[in-house]
């Protein structure tokens, strides 16, 4: 919260700045901007807290905006049409959602092509858990072309140590969508932090249907069977297909009494015990705050580091851990946001 | 009435002063302690209190959320991340309603049986602090602290300690105090009346006191040099008559005149205006033991200075990085001495060591600011600077204005400075480290060092220097090196009397003390012990060797006992051992420290080395502070590679190996001769 609060008042001195030395450069011939930005605003799965948190700081700045609104119904095809678009329409600023999304705008920073990809306008992507394991940016501090953005997700490690605070494990079962690259990155890292933290990490995919996607069915099963092979924790990475599935995967880990820990605030909305997570309308802030630095102050994206909110909070679903009967350790009470009611994650109404 | 009469009268005043202020500072040490132990366990409580409710909020919360006390997770890492914060909270413990214990860590004193009554209990070892836990007016359970009394007992006895390391240095402060104030006129005086009387008592009625002072001593001095004065002018208008009269009745008178004249000496001799007395060497005593007691002070916490200092530098581990300025600052001591001395016979004494402390002075308050490890060396070696110029230009004074009969008095009165200095300037810095922190301590020796400067300006008459005959250079080295017999007083024995010294005391045991949670407090402490030992020690065994000769067997003796010390570590690591390592060091040291001075005067003679015996010193002195200076750097090695107790086992094991080798190339040795006093480091801890 405390970053956020800095950045707003970083925000609040820019703005304080921003029509004085917009008067200064008035002799000069340069009018002061009326006209409206034109964001291209591309979601994933329909307008989030994070498109809300987003919008609401760029008002409260006072940036005029207008957006021009497009979402890919959780389908990556249907984003290289938006990209055409991009380039007759010659937006201000692309914003984009997510891995999938993000990846069909900009391409991986290895393969440049301007014709497939969107390379001469600034993209600001958000929710991307891992912007460096998906090939988006090489690294944190400068994406070196066109590109910045914010990223919603504490670091794997941190992840882990938070989860064996609330609760020390062995073994870790873990579930994700198995056509997902940015889900299997992260099973990467995770093999190589149990390895390190020394526990054993049992990863299992969705079952695929007749067309090779991803499907729910069965996935009470695989719960089960993860459970059955030790599993002390279900960890629930920022896979989108999980995301979309959650209203199987955790009513059935309760059933198994095991016990789940998420690492978006969409997983915590589903029900799951425990995580760290930011909050979607914050990480919308930031992003926003990215935008308003490209459009206002003209500043390069390259010169923008990649960031995500330095705090993070350690969400915990009460009665569930009563239900569970895994009280968290009384120490957790101190800074933990303590959930008196669990989420529930209902069924989406189209499923890819 | 004679000399020693009037000396011994005036030990027994000072002493009287000493016995009465130490019974005075020991009531007063008393009663603080008294006043301290009652504020104490409610200062203690408090903390109990402070910590407890932290916990007892927590608990609330949890049972805010509806979780029973009986349902509660993870008290022990709770109990344990108090612990590792809070070391004496020895017991702690979590009761329900009932005050049956639910959770705890640490062992329950015994007797304690159920916790139902809030407030401080003594229980058993331990007093107890019980809180009760409630939300909303209900009852939800207990809490209990409890702290070991021995943790009090513990606070109590350091707070002993220092008031002990604080009575010691009152007590030879006050001697120093004296000395300034009365001591060194009155010495002058009493030295003077001394001579006078011996004189007059002897026949000889020319000499005269000479002393313009206003106090009741004076006026019976001058009253006696009038005295003098009336039988000299009886005498004179005497002789007129009887040189003018005539008669038998004259001649019988000029007969009984002439044989008064034989047994009688007449004239005006004022002893003052020659007399360079104990008094007058006395003037640099105390400016010296000023800036020596600056100085002194960083002992005990000068390399937590530096560790808290220097960031890491490549190539060179952080120990050595620590040793670094330590060798720096005797490195520089060493090699400018042979400069300033021949420096301040052309300037003058007076005006090196005003322009020394003032060096000093800027040294120490730009240490207290120091931002890294390398302005640290720079102001460190500015430091030496002037603590070299301050060490030579007070030998110089005091060679100046000795005779050969008062020299070693006046060499005496010199060491005695810088060993006071030693012995008091260690615990006080740490007490005040302690206390006020590093940079604070550093700026009350620039108060110091201005305070010497001003009574040097005030004090210290400004007279041309007496040049001594003979300054170190290299050939001299060389030649020296090239005996067979000298090279090993040296190697075995000089030189490595001089690494255990700097390594242990300059460098492991602050660090080691520290390694082992303890403060520059003890540091100081257990360096006053060894000043201690040196103090009381260094005359004694000079003395004896004095009487007994053998003195190779006196430095081996020493010099094996000091790295015994070392050893000794290696059976068991406490701050006990430690303290014996420390008190075997000051014995083994005081021992063969003056000994050794007198071997090199010894060796001189029957080795027939062709230069003066002053020469063959200088190299000897250098060389020894050469040794001082690699001390820090072989402790700084061989701890990174081997950690602290073989640190110190490894040292003392060389240094008894040293001993062994410089017996048996000595054996051979004649003994014979006196003993030449040098102008050493005795302390060690001067340059």
């Amino acid at each position: 919260m405390k970053r956020v609060v800095s950045l707003l008042l970083a925000a609040l001195f820019i703005t304080t700045l921003a029509p004085l030395s917009g008067r200064a450069q008035a002799p000069t011939g340069a009018p002061e901007r009326t006209k409206p930005f034109r964001i291209y605003m591309i979601t994933f799965r329909g307008i989030t807290d994070v498109e809300r948190g987003f919008k609401d700081y760029l008002a409260a700045q006072h940036v005029p905006v207008e957006y021009i609104m497009r979402d890919a119904k959780k389908d990556p095809k249907l984003v290289p049409p938006m990209v055409a678009e991009i380039k007759r329409l010659r937006p201000d600023l692309v914003y984009t959602y997510g891995t999938p999304v993000t990846l069909g705008i900009v391409g991986p920073y290895r393969k440049p092509n301007a014709k497939k990809y969107v390379s001469d306008i600034p993209v600001v992507f958000t929710l991307v858990a891992s912007p460096v394991g998906a090939k988006i940016v090489p690294q944190l501090a400068s994406s070196g072309r066109n590109v910045t953005g914010v990223s919603n997700v504490a670091s794997t490690k941190q992840q882990m140590q938070a989860m064996a605070s609330y609760r020390r494990f062995k073994k870790l079962g873990l579930i994700y969508a198995g056509n997902a690259k940015n889900s299997a990155v992260i099973v990467d890292e995770i093999r190589g932090l149990a390895k390190e933290m020394n526990f054993e990490l049992i990863a299992r995919t969705f079952n695929n249907d007749a067309k090779g996607e991803p499907t729910v069915v069965g996935v009470a099963d695989i719960v089960a069977d993860l459970k059955k092979a030790g599993a002390e924790w279900l960890y629930l990475p920022p896979d989108s297909f999980l995301g979309d599935a959650l209203y199987e995967v955790v009513p059935a880990a309760e059933k198994a009494k095991l016990p789940t820990f998420g690492s978006t605030e969409q997983m915590m909305k589903g029900g799951a015990l425990a995580g760290i997570i930011c909050h979607y309308y914050s990480i919308g802030q930031l992003t926003a705050y990215k935008a308003q630095q490209i459009l206002v102050q003209n500043k390069a994206p390259r010169d923008i580091p990649v960031e995500t909110l330095k705090r993070f909070a350690f969400v915990i679903t009460l009665p569930l851990a009563r239900h569970l009967n895994m009280y968290p350790p009384i120490e957790l009470f101190n800074y933990a946001e303590i959930l008196t009611e669990a989420g529930k994650a209902t069924k989406p109404k189209k499923s890819s | 009435m004679n000399q020693r009469y009037l000396r011994s009268l005036n030990i027994r005043l000072i002493g009287l002063i000493l016995v009465a202020l130490t019974a005075l500072l020991g009531v007063f040490s008393f009663l603080s302690l008294r006043a301290f132990e009652s504020a104490l366990v409610p200062e203690i409580a408090q903390k109990a209190d402070d910590v407890g409710r932290a916990i007892t909020a927590l608990v609330i919360r949890t049972a805010g959320y509806g979780i029973d006390v009986h349902n509660l997770v993870g008290t022990d890492v709770l109990f344990k991340d108090i612990h590792d914060d809070n070391p004496e909270f020895e017991y702690m413990a979590i009761s329900g309603t009932d005050g049956k214990v639910l959770y705890h860590r640490g062992d329950a004193p015994t007797g304690l049986v159920l916790i139902s009554q809030p407030g401080t209990h003594r229980i058993g070892d331990q007093y107890v602090v019980a809180h009760p836990i409630t939300l909303a007016d209900r009852s939800i359970g207990w809490l209990a602290i409890g702290i070991p009394e021995s943790f009090v007992a513990n606070l109590m006895r350091e707070v002993l300690l220092d008031l002990l390391a604080v009575l010691v240095v009152a007590l030879f402060l006050t001697y120093e105090l004296l000395y300034f104030v009365a001591g060194s006129r009155l010495d002058t005086q009493m030295a003077a009346m001394g001579e006078v009387m011996e004189a007059s008592s002897e026949g000889d009625l020319s000499k005269r006191v000479g002393l313009r002072s206003d106090d009741e001593f004076g006026s019976v001095l001058r009253k006696i040099d009038l005295a003098l004065d009336r039988v000299n002018a009886a005498y004179t208008t005497l002789g007129e008559r009887l040189r003018t009269g005539s008669g038998a009745a004259f001649a019988e008178a000029r007969a009984s005149f002439d044989t008064l004249v034989e047994r009688f000496h007449f004239g005006r001799h004022v002893i003052a205006d020659e007399a360079r007395g104990d008094g007058f060497l006395g003037r640099v005593r105390t400016p010296l033991f000023l800036f020596i007691f600056a100085e002194e002070m960083s002992r005990s916490y000068l390399p937590l200075y530096i560790k808290q200092l220097s960031t890491s530098v490549k190539w060179i581990s952080p120990q050595l990085v620590i040793g670094i300025p330590i060798m720096v600052f005797m490195f520089v001591v060493a090699l400018s001495q042979p400069a300033i001395g021949a420096w301040s016979e052309r300037v003058g004494r007076r005006r090196v060591f005003l322009i020394g402390a003032l060096v000093g002075f800027a040294g120490f308050a730009l240490t207290a600011l120091a931002q890294n490890l390398y302005d640290l060396l720079l102001w460190r070696s500015l430091t030496a600077v002037g603590y070299g110029m301050v060490f030579g230009a007070a030998q110089g004074f005091v060679l100046d204005n000795s005779s050969l009969t008062n020299r070693s008095r006046g060499l005496a009165l010199f060491i005695g400075a810088i060993m006071v200095a030693g012995t008091c300037g260690p615990s006080i810095g740490g007490i005040l480290a302690d206390n006020i922190g590093f940079r604070a301590t550093f700026i009350v020796s620039t108060v110091l060092t201005l305070a010497a400067a001003l009574v040097v300006w005030r004090n210290l008459p400004n007279q041309p220097a007496i040049a001594a005959d003979a300054h170190v250079r290299l050939a001299d080295v060389g030649t020296l090196l090239r005996n067979p017999r000298f090279l090993a007083l040296m190697l075995s024995a000089s030189v490595p009397a001089k690494i255990i010294l700097t390594s242990f005391c300059f460098y492991l045991v602050p660090l080691y003390i520290t390694s082992i949670g303890s403060n520059p407090s003890t540091t100081g402490r257990l360096l006053m012990l060894y000043a201690i030992m040196m103090v009381f020690l260094t005359p004694v065994a000079a003395q004896l060797s004095d009487r007994v000769g053998k003195r190779p067997i006196f430095v081996a003796v020493g010099l094996a006992l000091s790295g015994f010390g070392g050893l000794l570590l290696l059976a068991g690591d406490s701050i006990y051992t430690l303290l014996a390592v420390v008190i075997l060091l000051g014995i083994g040291q005081a021992i063969s420290i003056a000994p050794q001075s007198a071997l090199v005067g010894e060796l001189v003679r029957s080795e027939q080395v062709p230069m003066s015996e002053s020469a063959v010193y200088g190299v000897f002195r250098l060389i020894e502070r050469l040794g001082n200076t690699v001390g820090p750097l072989i402790a700084a090695l061989v701890l990174t590679k081997f950690g602290f107790v073989a640190a110190f086992g490894i040292i003392g094991g060389f240094v008894v190996l040293c001993s062994a080798l410089f017996f048996i190339t000595m054996r051979s040795t004649p003994q014979a001769g006196q003993t030449p006093i040098g102008l050493s480091s005795e302390m060690g801890m001067a340059g």
